[in-house]
């Protein structure tokens, strides 16, 4: 055993150990090896700290200072989050709400080896969708996690997979929420395959309790003509670390990236998308805005590699951020690693106020200053919002972010039924 | 006039071939290695009073306990510090050269092409005394040989010695202001240079002076196996300003050698140190073979209000670079400026960029950064912005731009924003680009070859740092610029 689990304390690691042999026993016997060295890599490398380069601005060594278990399965009614128009899949605590479905083998994240060691031996099986040849659904699939009170424990793993053969089209909502304020820690991962010509989109939600720490790796390989697009939303939690990683690996593969983030709390959110250009011909768009509330610490990556022979590749990047108190700190980096000269890559990154012309302008309609500044951030944060198709979901979020804002704003006054918008969204 | 014209005059001359040679001059050099013994020795050579000996050995200490960095994107093979010879000191001056024919004709060629960069011998000998003034510094090796216009710049009150010269005859200064702005244990080069550092510049503008020229500096590694440790210090007091140019060259040889120099500027109120590179060590052969690693720490405080440092620097050479030219900006209303342009050419790898710390209200920076990479070559761009809790109505604005000549380069950015103010208003853009078939193509139809084409065009890309450079260095950069890239089209 290594020196970082003397480190962390005997007891803690007992803890995870106990945790283990409790979960491995309501395993099938074909899995035990490999849950168990994937449990092996975790006890030697331990939590990520930020000597890491890709860890400097989160730091999860300090993770284990408590004991931990597996949380227990709970009752809850899960109706004010379902979405109506969905296909829904639910899982409180871990547990599948409904007939639990097959992994097809183990989660395979790659972020930090102790981490990705720790998803491996505890995920259960998420979402788990395969789509045939040309299969294209209309109903939005609607993965919900739902972390509750338990009687005991407080940890969970999920692990997702989405299959979409040639020419299939869905789109997912995840949506992560919590419900009370207990400390928990939530490693989820995402693993999804667009064959050539085929469309994902996908909507994430994060809502977790104040006092959650969650890391989520999403990976997605894109094949030939093939388009993966993406709107993630961070409000929630309290120590937040998401890995995107898209594969752009054949000829006219497409990605578009959104994000919005921002929490109203002492939270630290970290996003770090990575667009890795294999093929030629590929295009990737990245919008990411951002808002900086009172003693939040808002991280976000943006890396963009091209490899070596992905001639004509495509890539645009903007990344802009509102800091909004005192007492906020966004950490941004926009990253460009280029192996190949025939190609197309910009980025920008800004970080500033509301503009104070725009404010006085609205004062002087009469309106208020605090909902002046309200309604600008609104707007701002409304670039991504208006990416989503789903109606209702888009209400909710523009809900969310009002209730954020603190400042009354009309938004019946503002139409959520948006007739321009298709299911794909391809009309915004 | 400087002390003894001819032997400056004879070094000068030298710069003519340009320095693709090893000056065999009888030099003094301590034995392969590191330890408190070799710091002690070096110490006592130089005759250095007991606080700076403790200053080295106390970074000797630490620097025992540091690992190398390795987070740049560069790549090569790890160092054996104790097989570099920390020391070494020419004897005799007047042994210049025996023959040219001793020179690579390829790089002699290279350098003739060249020209010299300054007419610096016209000037030392005061041909051309209507024209302005360089003061140069000559750095060969580890010990400052030659100083000129010492008399002319005493007149104005500046010091502009060597820095051991400095540590002998101004003391008080030295110790006042020496690894206040590049801590001893800053990181693991500057480290290494606060414990073995032989020689370097010291600069000093008193209160209300205008340093009546611009103040030059010529480095030199010139004996085999040296790594040369040089240590700077530019000091501009209260509504002082200093212009100081920094160009360098190497001779050529096989075995990798450590560059890890470590400049540090003061800026006090309203004062202003302007700060020019030129850099082009030997850059290893078109196999990737030899080149100087060039590890350096330069960083200026603008500890006054409204003071300002400004960094411009031209990045040819070299192997290996890992550079970060930086500013504190501590003083009220302070400006930074950063713009490089750095050029990556066969195997040549530079991981460079700049690091602009607001600190003090309505402090202002302005990055502009322009890489190019041809052949192998992998450039990397790497920025920090930091803007504190206390600095109110700070403002940045950073441009970085690639472009990419050949399908096996690369060039990479790593731009890092730490925003902890909500009054910040922080910018950064990004490009990149290939040198476009029609832009070539219109420079052919009007009878332009294809090199010089593609020359024109690099030039105009590079125009917003070039025309931040002195006048003289601005031609010799253009011109570097030109040869450097010979053979990376076509």
């Amino acid at each position: 055993m290594t020196q970082k689990i003397m480190h962390a304390g005997d007891g803690i690691h007992a803890s995870y150990g106990e945790a283990f042999a409790a979960f491995a026993g309501s395993l099938p016997a074909a899995e035990h090896a490999a849950r168990a060295a994937a449990f092996d890599e975790f006890i030697q490398h331990g939590f990520p700290d930020d000597a890491i380069e890709r860890w400097h601005y989160t730091n999860l060594s300090t993770l284990p200072k408590q004991a931990v278990r597996l949380a227990a399965a709970a009752a809850l009614d899960t109706a004010p989050w379902q979405l109506g128009d969905c296909d829904e899949f639910i899982w409180i605590n871990g547990e599948p709400q409904g007939a639990a479905t097959d992994a097809a083998g183990l989660p395979a994240p790659d972020a930090h080896a102790g981490l990705a060691g720790l998803h491996r031996a505890f995920a259960r099986p998420g979402l788990q969708l395969a789509l045939g040849a040309g299969e294209q659904r209309e109903r939005p699939v609607h993965a919900l996690t739902i972390s509750t009170a338990a009687e005991a424990g407080e940890m969970t793993h999920l692990a997702h997979r989405i299959s979409l053969a040639r020419g299939a089209k869905v789109t997912v909502i995840l949506q992560n929420v919590g419900t009370d304020g207990a400390a928990r820690f939530i490693t989820q991962s995402l693993a999804a395959d667009l064959a050539d010509g085929a469309q994902l989109t996908l909507i994430r939600l994060q809502d977790e309790s104040r006092a959650t720490t969650q890391w989520l790796q999403t990976d997605v390989n894109v094949g030939r003509d093939a388009r993966f697009e993406l709107i993630n939303v961070d409000f929630g939690g309290k120590l937040i670390r998401n890995d995107w990683r898209v594969k752009l690996l054949a000829p006219g593969a497409q990605t578009e990236l959104a994000g919005l983030f921002g929490s109203d709390a002492r939270a630290h959110l970290d996003n770090q998308y990575e667009i890795d250009h294999v093929a030629a011909h590929g295009t990737s768009r990245q919008f990411f805005r951002g808002l900086g509330f009172g003693n939040s610490k808002t991280v976000l990556n943006g890396r963009v590699v091209v490899q070596r022979g992905a001639q004509k590749t495509d890539s645009e990047q903007s990344i802009a951020n509102l800091m909004l108190a005192k007492g906020a700190e966004i950490d941004a980096k926009p990253e460009l690693e280029i192996y190949a000269d025939d190609v197309k890559c910009a980025h920008g990154a800004t970080c500033g106020q509301l503009d104070d012309t725009a404010v006085f302008y609205l004062r002087t309609r009469g309106v208020p200053e605090a909902t002046a500044r309200a309604l600008l951030t609104y707007s701002f944060a409304n670039d991504v919002i208006a990416r989503i198709a789903h109606a209702g979901l888009r209400e909710r979020i523009a809900r969310r972010i009002t209730a954020a804002l603190g400042a009354e704003l009309d938004l019946d006054a503002l139409s959520f039924e948006d007739e321009t918008v298709d299911a794909t969204g391809d009309a915004l | 006039m400087a002390a003894n014209p001819s032997e400056i005059e004879a070094l000068v001359q030298n710069r003519k071939y340009e320095a693709g040679f090893i000056t065999d001059i009888e030099s003094e050099s301590v034995p392969p290695g590191l330890s408190e013994d070799v710091i002690r020795l070096i110490s006592a050579k130089k005759q250095e009073p007991e606080w700076l000996l403790e200053f080295r050995l106390k970074a000797y200490r630490r620097w025992l306990t540091m690992d190398e960095p390795r987070w740049a994107h560069v790549q090569y093979p790890k160092l054996d510090y104790q097989a570099i010879s920390y020391y070494s000191v020419p004897k005799s001056m007047a042994n210049a050269p025996k023959s040219l024919d001793e020179v690579d004709p390829k790089l002699l060629e290279t350098y003739n092409k060249l020209g010299i960069p300054l007419k610096e011998q016209e000037m030392l000998a005061g041909v051309v005394p209507d024209k302005p003034q360089v003061a140069v510094d000559v750095v060969f090796d580890s010990v400052s040989v030659g100083t000129t216009f010492k008399k002319k710049l005493a007149e104005a009150g500046v010091i502009f010695c060597s820095i051991s010269e400095a540590v002998r005859e101004y003391p008080e200064l030295v110790r006042k202001y020496l690894g206040t702005v590049v801590p001893f244990a800053d990181n693991f080069y500057a480290t290494l240079n606060s414990a073995v550092f032989t020689d370097g510049s010291f600069v000093f503008v008193p209160k209300g002076t205008r340093c009546p020229m611009e103040l030059s500096t010529y480095f030199r590694i010139n004996e085999r196996n040296t790594g040369q440790f040089e240590r700077t210090l530019i000091i501009c007091e209260d509504d002082a300003y200093v212009s100081y140019l920094e160009g360098c060259t190497a001779p050529q040889r096989d075995e990798n050698q450590l560059h890890a120099a470590v400049v540090e500027l003061v800026a006090l109120d309203r004062a202003e140190i302007k700060y020019s590179t030129v850099q082009n060590w030997y850059p290893g052969d078109e196999q990737g073979r030899g080149g100087i690693y060039n590890f350096v720490t330069k960083r200026g405080d603008c500890r006054g209000r409204a003071s300002k440092i400004s960094w411009t620097q031209v990045e040819t050479g070299s192997a290996v670079t890992w550079k970060y030219p930086s500013c504190i900006l501590r003083g009220d209303d302070s400006v930074g400026e950063f713009y490089s342009v750095a050029l990556t050419h066969h195997h040549q790898q530079a991981d460079t960029g700049t690091k602009m710390i607001h600190l003090g209200r309505n402090t202002k920076s302005t990055i502009v950064s322009k890489g190019i990479s041809a052949g192998k070559g992998q450039q990397a761009y790497r920025g920090l912005v930091r803007v504190g809790e206390k600095a109110e109505g700070a403002r940045n604005h950073t441009q970085c731009d690639s472009l990419l000549i050949g399908s096996q380069c690369g060039a990479h950015t790593f731009p890092y924003t730490e925003i902890r103010n909500p009054s910040a208003i922080v910018e950064h853009e990004a490009t990149t680009s290939k040198i476009s078939e029609d832009q070539l193509f219109y420079c052919r139809s009007r009878g332009i070859g294809e090199e010089d084409a593609v020359s024109m065009i690099v030039n105009g890309f590079c125009k917003d740092v070039f025309k931040e450079l002195p006048m003289e260095f601005a031609v010799e950069a253009q011109k570097l610029l030109q040869v450097s890239l010979e053979g990376a089209v076509g």
